[in-house]
């Protein structure tokens, strides 16, 4: 008796958890399936494949299923191929000032899709992109266009390839080089070595680092409407956000075409695990491997530009257009104004949409980070039942494309009996659900560094748990905390694919407006919002690295 | 094969690894490079091997240039014709044993029987015939460390590079392989050069053993030689413990000399070459310290500060004017703290270090 109450009681305190994997993961999910596998009829819902039949016979899409696959696979080969130069560079030459260069070439993952898009429009838009206009005024033909496949994966693909160039660079550093001197020493060249040891060696990283990059790819809804509108060229992400804007909404291929990029993910995740087959050669023995960095020799000079070439094309370029078009009377006409800033400056919508997109940022990624501590903490620090369990299933939402997912929230309460569609709960809610692994992964990772005994130690000198917790476990694990909450705040300032389908008139974000600028066609006005946007959200990181990231422990 | 190197100098930046570093080591015998971490050992076997191109000097190995830094010569690892076995092992983890161990060939475009038959005489040796299929992760440490080294040994190279082979595996299964590792290559007679640390690694398995300080060879020698004369204070004590006694040295005719110290008559020697009377430093091993009654008035008078009993011999700390002195006895002798003793040298074995008397 005593035993099935203690446990009891000691289960009562995570139930708030389950709770919440429960219903801001699982349940969107659910309902997700239900509504792509049934059918709404003399107010009844039976299970149907009449939704399914429907999506399978509009040859739009097909399209759209194949433009997304196209499209995305092509942007994967962009990312992987200099992603994957990058990492090498990075991880395993002589570049000069590479720390330096690495941490800017991380930069476009914080440059929101949407953002890109926009610069991107305003480089290699045809007659009006600043590339064209220069190609014309040197007399050549303006080749580029960034409304067809083409472009729209060169842009998706070059602001991938820093997952890629992580993971490459990652893998070649916790590699031994010990491993590519033994070969030189077996007899086999510089090159051979490069393509028989350590080519397969880092291949596990490069496929992970692809398969990242395709399932965002497929997910991104911002960049894809700002460069395939004009010649309506549909991915599934658009088609998903046109059946919402219909009247009455098209749930029914809403549910399906979100049940397609989902199947996607798991496709490439799938393949991933069945090439790899559990297998990681990266062997992270803990030596202190000596840094020894192939010289990069006569071929430095190219190398130094292509890096340079890369934050040019992704960082430098597409800041300076949004910063000329902001100034500029009418796109970049050339003639400046500071009008489109006053404008920016003096409308309360732009005060109104910011405001409320800090304020569901932070609680969001404070409710996220809380959520994702404890399930850690849980997974790694209890021997409760159940607790691999939970952890696995709340980082089940992070292999769900976020557009897919934001239906799913959205049917969810849709017709639920309390008030949340329609307010910024169901953002919160959509936010927490799927992004809750990006907490539990960083978390849970610095959790296994941290010795239990140190914990232990501190209950064996007199602190209970809430004390151990509080001044042993936190302080430890602290980086990786304000890490997450950070890289976090960062994602829900700008996300745009969710937040277009749940967001109410009173709910607007700053990224909805950002789009409804874009549809009226007013670039300098976007670009300024854009670069509001940037400056905001790069200094609430920076406010927040001061205030608790300072204090960097030297020995954890 | 002989390797020799002619004045290598190597720097990383401002620090110089190895100092005009000049050595030969010899054909068919196991040459261990010692010293204390980042003193140039482990450098100067990379740069043997191809691994780090050493800033100026020469180096041959059978006689034939791989680097030479008038003319600018300096041969790719790969077109050294040596094998090397690495701390870490790099074992390919992509690769199964057999893979792994026939690459040297593959490398060179041996045909598939000839590798066969090489890869498999090669695990034998090591005693890993039954393993050849498995993926090399599937192995335990010491069962890896016997892959590199039958991946070394799998075609006849000039020499065999070994960096710290064995420092990775528990103390027991070290000494077995380093008694195999003595084996090996004495049935094959094949040239090692090992890095190591550990003194006793060293001289249990060093046909000749090069003392590496800060980018130089400090002494070099066989193992007994080094341990017994060591050329300076800093040899004598990497090499285990020696207490180190100030005494003046006088004749005593027929070529012998006289150590006086400020307690007495240490002992009366046969006058090594080069000898001059004078301020000299005994180094003094702990077991050529012998333990006498006191009451005798024979030896140097002291009283037993600690002792450790390890079972076959005793350790002590005496006492005496002239500092405290580590004297290792047999396990059986009767001390105990507090003991009055005296002690007495064993004349055969004081080494007197050369210019040093105030070092």
């Amino acid at each position: 008796m005593r035993n099935s109450s203690s446990a009891l009681a000691r289960h009562l305190p995570h139930l708030p958890a389950v709770l919440i994997v429960t219903v801001t993961m699982l349940l969107p999910l659910a309902v997700l399936i239900i509504y792509g596998f049934t059918s709404f009829e003399d107010g009844q819902r039976t299970v149907s494949l009449k939704p399914l039949a429907r999506v399978l016979t509009d040859s739009i899409y097909w399209q759209a299923l194949g433009n997304t696959v196209g499209i995305s696979l092509l942007a994967t080969l962009v990312a992987t191929v200099l992603g994957t130069a990058l990492g090498w560079l990075f991880g395993r030459t002589d570049l000069p000032k590479a720390t330096l260069l690495e941490q800017l070439a991380t930069l476009p993952i914080f440059i929101p899709p949407f953002v890109g898009a926009v610069a991107w429009t305003l480089l290699a838009a045809p007659r009006i992109g600043a590339f064209n206009v220069g190609l014309r005024n040197l007399g050549l033909p303006e080749v580029l266009d960034i409304y067809t496949p083409g472009g729209m994966a060169w842009v998706i693909g070059i602001y991938l390839a820093p997952y890629v160039m992580m993971m490459v660079a990652g893998a070649l550093r916790s590699m031994d080089p010990s491993l590519e001197e033994a070969a030189r020493v077996s007899g086999l060249d510089g090159v051979r070595t490069a393509t028989r040891i350590t080519l397969p060696l880092i291949a596990p990283a490069i496929l992970s680092g692809a398969v990242l990059a395709f399932t965002i790819a497929i997910g991104l809804f911002g960049t894809p409407v700002v460069l395939g509108w004009a010649k309506q060229i549909l991915l599934l992400t658009s088609r998903i956000w046109i059946a919402a804007q219909a009247v009455p909404p098209d749930y029914a291929a809403m549910a399906i075409l979100a049940i397609y990029l989902i199947a996607l993910s798991l496709i490439a995740n799938g393949l991933q695990r069945w090439l790899l087959g559990g297998r990681s050669f990266v062997t992270v023995t803990g030596k202190g491997f000596r840094p020894h960095a192939i010289a990069l020799g006569r071929t430095r000079g190219p190398c130094l530009a292509l890096v340079g070439f890369y934050l040019l094309l992704t960082v430098a370029a597409p800041l300076a257009i949004l910063i000329a078009a902001c100034l500029s009377t009418y796109t970049w006409s050339g003639r400046f104004t500071l009008g489109n800033v006053a404008e920016i400056a003096g409308s309360a919508d732009v005060w109104d949409t910011l405001k409320n997109s800090i304020w569901i940022s932070v609680v969001s990624a404070s409710i996220t980070l809380v959520l994702g501590l404890e399930i850690a903490w849980l997974a790694n620090r209890t021997k409760l039942r159940g607790r691999r369990l939970l952890e696995t299933l709340a980082l089940v939402p992070v292999s769900v494309p976020g557009i897919a997912f934001g239906v799913g929230v959205m049917f969810l309460w849709l017709h639920a009996p309390i008030d949340v569609y329609g307010t910024a709960w169901v953002i919160i809610l959509a936010f927490v659900g799927r992004f809750t692994a990006y907490a539990i992964r960083p978390i849970g990772a610095s959790l296994m560094q941290v010795h239990p005994e140190l914990e232990e130690s501190a209950r064996v000198a007199g602190y209970g748990w809430l004390r151990t917790l509080i001044h042993i476990t936190l302080p430890l694990i602290r980086p990786s905390i304000v890490a997450s909450w950070i890289l976090l705040f960062s994602i829900f300032m700008t996300e745009l694919s969710m937040v277009v389908l749940l967001y109410s008139a009173n709910t607007r974000t700053f990224s909805v407006l950002s789009f409804e600028t874009w549809s009226t066609g007013i670039f300098s006005v976007l670009a300024g919002l854009s670069i509001l946007q940037l400056l905001v959200g790069a200094s609430i990181m920076l406010f927040v690295r001061r205030l608790f990231g300072s204090r960097a422990l030297s020995n954890s | 094969m002989t390797v020799a190197l002619q004045q290598v100098t190597k720097r990383f930046g401002n620090t110089t690894v190895i100092d005009a570093l000049s050595a030969t080591f010899r054909s068919g015998a196991i040459s261990v490079l010692l010293g204390a971490s980042g003193c140039g050992k482990t450098t100067t076997l990379r740069c043997i091997a191809g691994l780090e191109t050493p800033d100026i000097g020469r180096i041959t190995i059978a006689g034939l240039d791989v680097f030479r830094s008038e003319g600018g010569l300096s041969l790719p690892p790969e077109r050294r014709e040596i094998a090397m076995v690495f701390q870490s092992y790099a074992i390919w983890p992509h690769m199964t044993v057999r893979e792994n161990v026939g690459l040297p060939l593959r490398a060179r475009g041996a045909d598939a029987r000839e590798q066969a038959a090489a890869v498999d005489r090669a695990l034998a040796l090591v005693g890993l015939a039954d393993f050849g299929s498995r993926m090399a992760t599937q192995l335990s440490g010491g069962q890896q460390q016997r892959v590199a080294l039958a991946r070394s040994i799998v075609r006849p190279t000039r020499v065999i590079l070994l960096d710290e082979p064995l420092s990775n595996l528990d103390a027991k299964l070290r000494i077995a392989m380093r008694k195999e590792l003595k084996a090996l290559q004495r049935e094959l007679g094949t040239t090692m050069i090992f890095v190591t640390h550990d003194q006793d690694e060293a001289m249990s398995l060093g046909d000749e053993v090069f003392l590496f300080h800060e980018g130089r060879i400090l002494q070099q020698g066989e193992p007994q030689e080094v341990y017994h004369r060591p050329a300076s204070r800093y040899v004598a004590e990497f090499f285990g413990k020696t207490n180190f006694v100030d005494a003046v040295a006088a004749p005593e005719g027929d070529g012998r000399l006289a150590l006086r110290t400020n307690q007495g008559e240490l002992a009366v020697i046969d006058a090594p070459n080069g000898a001059t009377p004078g301020p000299v430093v005994c180094a003094i091993r702990p077991e050529a310290w012998r333990i006498v009654e006191p009451a005798g008035g024979q030896g140097i008078r002291g009283r037993v500060r600690e002792r450790t009993f390890i079972g076959d011999r005793q350790e002590l700390v005496v006492e005496t004017a002239l500092g405290p002195q580590a004297v290792i006895t047999l396990g059986y002798h009767a001390a105990k703290a507090g003991d009055e003793v005296a002690l007495v040298a064993d004349p055969q074995r004081i080494h007197l270090l050369p210019g040093q008397a105030d070092a």
